[in-house]
């Protein structure tokens, strides 16, 4: 495809931030299932899991908000293709 | 069940369907209802509308009933609910302004489209097409089930099965045929209040029902009682769902949520890409709901709820039907009613549509007029295939749920290698989809994938075999010239 040009297409530096919530749910899962400690009560697992969606929210917004920084080497948004 | 439980039911669907017709009749184009309006809004969804119809579409019974009923049969197991809208944005941020784009630029109706232009191949599309038009109809199967749970509530369990899923089939019909996007959307955002509503109620007083103190006590009875609730593999070790499963069941639903047609398409709606992004943001938020949706599956343990034939996607509605005074019933029952109407209604929608345009109109010219005939009729055979699905399984909700994020996943390559790879053609595509069908429906070739990568889920598998093929093809074919 030709219209690559896009500011949605490059992948920038802090986009690696968005392999953290694969992290968090994933591939700590399994260490996580071990641990028999009970926050209120409630099985550790599932506070993991459920810490883990505010981490992701938390982390797909500060991405978010980087990606909006202008950066001296991009043109402007949606610039038709010269 | 009594009569008033039953006029709740009612009113609530009968309201909020006449409620969304017209909301979308008052926000109809005047130059009438043409295609663009009716399959994606007009390309013109903003923030709030497209959070409420994303949510309309990953929010469903899967999430109400099954997840109830997986954590009463399981525990742990259940936390997948947990992960799957959390992963799903957080590649949904990346890959989703990209679907929007190619959308936009190339003014793009339905999946197989997406796959006809980047692959200039009319064949793939069509092939695609039906591969996706499947994997909708297993969709469009969790709402039938659910559909006719409740009718078979309300209506007496002397209603024979086949029945209450035809019934449920009609209803979601007529639906498709007097809305559009646009009321569908209009009815999601209905369907999600009342669910969080009705998840509130349910779980604030949930913990009196059962004889606990508060919320956090249903919790610690449940594990006193079951020790190994908690934690993986839950309470059936036999199950076979430890943290493998877990994990790759996990990825497997986050790879394939937007590979669904229609979730590809509901992109094609939005106003722009930032509306897109900003909803990546807060729509894991609304996950933390599950929450209440497995402390009421623990708490119809503790109360040793029996569903009819032990049927776990009945848990919940046997579970309210035992200890909620009418009203409640009535409220959940209309809820569990939209809950699969709504999203049902879309599926369907999404596979009519891409009957006609991707398989039928490259074989012979279609005109508006018969285009919109052979839509509805394709809609009503693909319902008919749904009922017939819901009469012959008898899994959970979940399972079945699992099943149609593996048929899927096939798509998943095309669309991902379709972004990231020019180099890939429509024929190692074609040829990923024929290795990763084979390995998922093809019982020698799913055993010995089991064997070679144990506990995995076979979708996520089989997504792999499919991604290596087209890998290797595109490598081992000579490098077209450079256009």
């Amino acid at each position: 495809m030709s219209e690559t040009s896009q500011d949605t297409r490059t992948l920038r530096a802090h986009h690696a931030l968005m392999l953290l919530p694969f992290i968090w749910h994933l591939a700590l899962a399994p260490m996580i299932n071990d641990v028999r400690w009970q926050p209120w009560g409630l099985p550790f697992a599932m506070v993991w899991q459920m810490a883990g969606i505010l981490v992701t929210s938390l982390i797909i917004g500060t991405v978010y908000r980087l990606d909006r920084e202008p950066r001296p080497d991009r043109q402007p948004p949606n610039d038709p293709q010269p | 069940m009594t009569a008033s439980a039953l006029l709740i039911a009612g009113s609530i669907v009968a309201l909020t369907v006449i409620a969304s017709l017209w909301y979308a009749a008052r926000h109809r184009s005047a130059a009438g209802l043409n295609l663009d309006e009716w399959a994606v809004g007009g390309r013109r969804f903003g923030t709030w509308i497209f959070w409420f119809v994303n949510a309309g579409e990953i929010y469903t019974t899967f999430a109400l009933l099954g997840i109830t009923g997986y954590a009463w049969a399981f525990g742990a197991p259940a936390y997948i609910a947990f992960t799957s809208v959390s992963l799903a944005c957080t590649l949904g941020y990346w890959l989703m302004p990209r679907i929007w784009h190619a959308g936009r630029s190339g003014g793009l109706l339905t999946q197989a489209d997406y796959f006809v232009q980047r692959y200039q191949a009319r064949w793939l599309g069509a092939v695609v097409g039906i591969a996706g038009i499947i994997a909708l109809i297993m969709y469009v199967q969790i709402q039938l089930t659910a559909l006719s749970l409740v009718f078979r509530l309300t209506l007496g369990s002397a209603l024979p099965a086949a029945w209450a899923s035809s019934l449920a089939a009609l209803l979601m019909l007529l639906f498709v045929y007097l809305a559009g996007l646009r009321s569908a959307a209009f009815a999601a955002g209905i369907k999600d209040v009342l669910m969080l509503v009705l998840v509130v109620i349910l779980g604030g007083t949930v913990a009196a029902k059962v004889g606990a103190d508060s919320m956090l006590d249903v919790f610690q009875r449940v594990q006193q009682l079951h020790p190994n609730i908690g934690h993986f593999p839950g309470l059936d070790a036999a199950a076979g769902l430890d943290t493998t499963w877990f994990v790759t069941a996990a990825l497997n639903v986050a790879l394939g949520t937007w590979i669904f047609p229609h979730m590809f398409q509901l992109c094609f709606a939005a106003r722009d890409a930032d509306t897109i992004r900003r909803n990546a943001i807060w729509q894991p938020l609304y996950s933390l709901s599950y929450f209440f949706i497995i402390l009421l599956g623990f708490a119809a343990l503790l109360a040793g709820t029996q569903p009819e034939g032990g049927n776990l996607n009945a848990v919940l509605l046997q579970f309210v039907a035992d200890r909620y005074s009418p009203w409640l019933v009535g409220l959940l029952a209309g809820t569990v009613c939209l809950l699969a109407l709504v999203p049902g209604s879309l599926l369907l929608l999404t596979a009519g549509s891409i009957f006609t345009r991707n398989v039928v109109a490259p074989l012979r010219e279609v005109g508006e007029r018969q285009a919109v005939w052979i839509a509805r009729t394709a809609m009503i055979v693909f319902a008919a295939c749904a009922v017939l699905l819901t009469l012959t399984s008898n899994e959970s909700l979940v399972a079945v749920g699992l099943a149609a994020y593996g048929a899927i996943g096939m798509l998943a390559p095309g669309v991902f290698f379709g972004f990231l790879w020019p180099r890939t053609s429509a024929l190692a595509i074609a040829a990923g989809m024929a290795a990763g069908y084979t390995a998922l429906w093809w019982a020698p070739a799913r055993q010995l994938l089991s064997t070679a990568l144990p506990g995995w889920d076979s979708g996520l598998a089989a997504m792999l075999v499919n991604a290596l093929v087209v890998a290797v093809i595109t490598l081992a074919a000579p490098r077209r010239p450079a256009s």
